[in-house]
């Protein structure tokens, strides 16, 4: 797979995101509620992607990235935020991982902190639905905290794609699930993946081989450049990934973003500056993320037992 | 029974139920002509004629079309050339011959011998003329059958694009009776299988079951997308045999006279014939040698009375 369309993505990706970091900000809206985290920890995944990456990367973007998570990080209404709601704590896992992966913080005391939330709260109960619950291991695993989460092996057999998946049938939403799973499992391209037999791999190799060339058909990008992606965590050579980099390096604008599925007017009204980097801001994360894994020269960590 | 096969005995009796086997008036003659071919390939797929009363439907089909051309009502180029003619083979198999349509081939006939290329848009009609014991071209003549594939990959075209391939590769194998050479198809093959989970995945069920039967037809190794679309059809049938769930289409008035003539039927003899194709290896359209020349006295078949 060309490496440079990735690259030039990227470029513009990462500029885009940077100009745009109020909007990753959880405190935007004011007090922290509901699900204000989610870009931030978003911005997070990007920022771990970017700090492990073993090919060029402009810095000067993800400098600023850290020192935006960091911001956050210290404030103490974030930090106590999921002791007070542990079913925030998987978004503040990533930005702790994002920021000790930096050199930035020292988490020792905040892991056996949050070892004992585990430990003492309902998250580990098997209230999370599977998929939920193999995104928490990653998380703690990311921000080495201890726990007695099931094995990678078991949690993905009670996940969707464990099963078979007639891909007709798929809706987003699964179509989400399955590259999620597959990016907890391969730690988002960092190790072979865990808890997936060679058989799995080849079976989930093809179906995000048949969802990829969907989601091409569809005009999807945010779902093209995820299964682009899960394709790489799954060292499944894909044909269609060189046809989705081209897809979303024609669609990435010139100002950087890459339009989502839903950014267009919804009638002759056009979207407002907030509205339209709230229907950017995933692909073009999603699409950098991708990028990023396509020139790491990596060499794969072998799958923990 | 298979499941296959008992979806396509309850198809063919919606056929029969909706296009005028049983009396019913006003059926235009472009839906006697669906169902008389979606009832012709059900027979050959081994359905009992007491369910497809293909014979009635041929006489009806017959009585229709001599109705229409003694008031000029019929313009054969209105129609789809090749399914005239294959209603025409389904006639002359019940033991009924039609002049519109006899005059009709020797209008096409004397039209192509004139070529000394025919071109791919004509390729099917000639080689279907031929089997029926025509002769469409002179001496020397060739028939171009390649198929030419839109610049750019197939996954990015329009669903008329996509249309017009399958259409082509119809033509050009004579309804998989003729071989493509590989060179041909190599990008079909790669391409069509994911269209089809996605045109099926956008409800366009007439779009997914051309492309299973063009899968067929380049002999394309798809055997899993095959399996799955023809799981996702058969979960699209109704009771009553028709395929498809239009009520959303039909509650935004789309100007449907008719819902079961006009949309029902055309997707219910799509997906029937597909599932034709499919569930019978050895299933060919058209038989491998030419048919005998028609018979010459009117009097051996029973015309129009």
């Amino acid at each position: 797979m060309s490496r440079e369309l990735p690259a030039d993505v990227l470029e513009g990706a990462l500029p885009w995101i940077e100009r745009n970091l109020a909007h990753f900000d959880p405190f935007k809206d004011g007090e922290l509620s509901g699900l204000c985290e989610i870009p931030l920890a978003e911005l997070g995944i990007l920022t771990l992607a970017a700090v492990r990456c073993s090919g060029p990367v402009d810095s000067a973007p993800v400098t600023r990235f850290l020192d935006a998570l960091e911001a956050a990080y210290r404030d103490p209404r974030y930090e106590e935020r999921p002791f007070r709601e542990p079913e925030t704590l998987v978004s503040h896992l990533i930005v702790a991982a994002a920021l000790v992966h930096a050199g930035r913080v020292d988490v020792s005391s905040y892991q056996s902190s949050v070892a004992r939330l585990v430990q003492a709260s309902t998250l580990t109960a098997p209230a999370l639905p599977p998929h939920r619950m193999m995104e928490l291991r990653h998380a703690l695993d990311l921000a080495g905290v201890e726990h007695s989460l099931p094995s990678y092996r078991r949690l993905y057999f009670s996940t969707l794609p464990a099963r078979r998946v007639n891909p007709i049938f798929v809706a987003a939403s699964e179509a989400y699930i399955l590259t999620h799973v597959i990016f907890y499992a391969a730690d988002l391209g960092c190790r072979r993946p865990v808890g997936l037999a060679e058989r799995d791999r080849v079976r989930l190799g093809r179906l995000v081989e048949q969802l990829l060339g969907m989601h091409i058909v569809a005009g999807n990008w945010d779902l093209t450049a995820e299964l682009i992606l899960s394709a790489r965590c799954l060292d499944h050579a894909s044909a269609f990934a060189d046809l989705g980099w081209e897809c979303i390096a024609g669609a990435q604008r010139p100002d950087g973003a890459v339009p989502g599925p839903r950014n267009h007017p919804s009638g002759d009204t056009p979207l407002t500056p907030e509205e339209d980097v709230a229907t950017c801001y995933h692909t073009t994360l999603v699409s950098s993320l991708a990028a990023l894994a396509a020139i790491n020269e990596r060499v794969l960590a072998p799958a923990p037992r | 029974m298979t499941p296959e096969l008992e979806s396509i005995e309850r198809a063919a009796a919606f056929l029969s139920s909706c296009a005028g086997a049983d009396g019913r008036r006003s059926v235009p003659l472009r839906s006697r002509l669906q169902a008389l071919f979606g009832s012709w390939v059900a027979k050959r797929a081994g359905v009992p004629p007491a369910v497809s009363r293909l014979d009635a439907q041929a006489a009806l089909t017959r009585d229709a079309l001599a109705f229409d051309s003694e008031r000029g009502a019929f313009d054969p180029y209105a129609h789809d050339a090749k399914l005239l003619l294959l209603c025409r083979i389904a006639m002359r198999d019940c033991g009924y011959e039609s002049e519109p349509l006899r005059a009709f081939c020797r209008e096409v006939v004397g039209a192509t011998r004139t070529m000394s290329v025919v071109p791919p848009r004509l390729a099917g009609v000639v080689l279907l003329l031929r089997r029926m014991g025509e002769k469409p071209t002179r001496k020397g003549a060739r028939i171009d059958t390649e198929v030419r594939a839109p610049a750019g990959s197939l996954l990015r075209a329009d669903a008329a694009t996509v249309r017009d391939v399958c259409n082509g590769v119809a033509g050009s194998t004579l309804f998989g009776s003729r071989r493509l050479a590989a060179g041909d198809t190599a990008d079909l093959a790669s391409t069509l299988p994911v269209i089809l989970l996605e045109k099926l995945r956008q409800y366009d069920l007439t779009l997914g079951s051309t492309v299973l039967r063009t899968l067929k037809y380049i002999r394309a190794r798809a055997k899993e997308e095959v399996a799955y679309a023809t799981e996702y059809l058969l979960s699209q049938q109704k009771q009553n045999g028709r395929f498809g769930y239009y009520a959303r289409e039909l509650a935004e008035g789309d100007g449907l006279e008719d819902a079961d003539l006009d949309l029902y039927l055309p997707v219910t003899v799509s997906v029937l014939w597909s599932l034709v194709e499919v569930s019978i290896p050895s299933f060919r359209l058209v038989e491998q040698r030419p048919r005998r020349p028609e018979p010459g006295p009117v009097g051996l078949v029973r015309t129009t009375s």
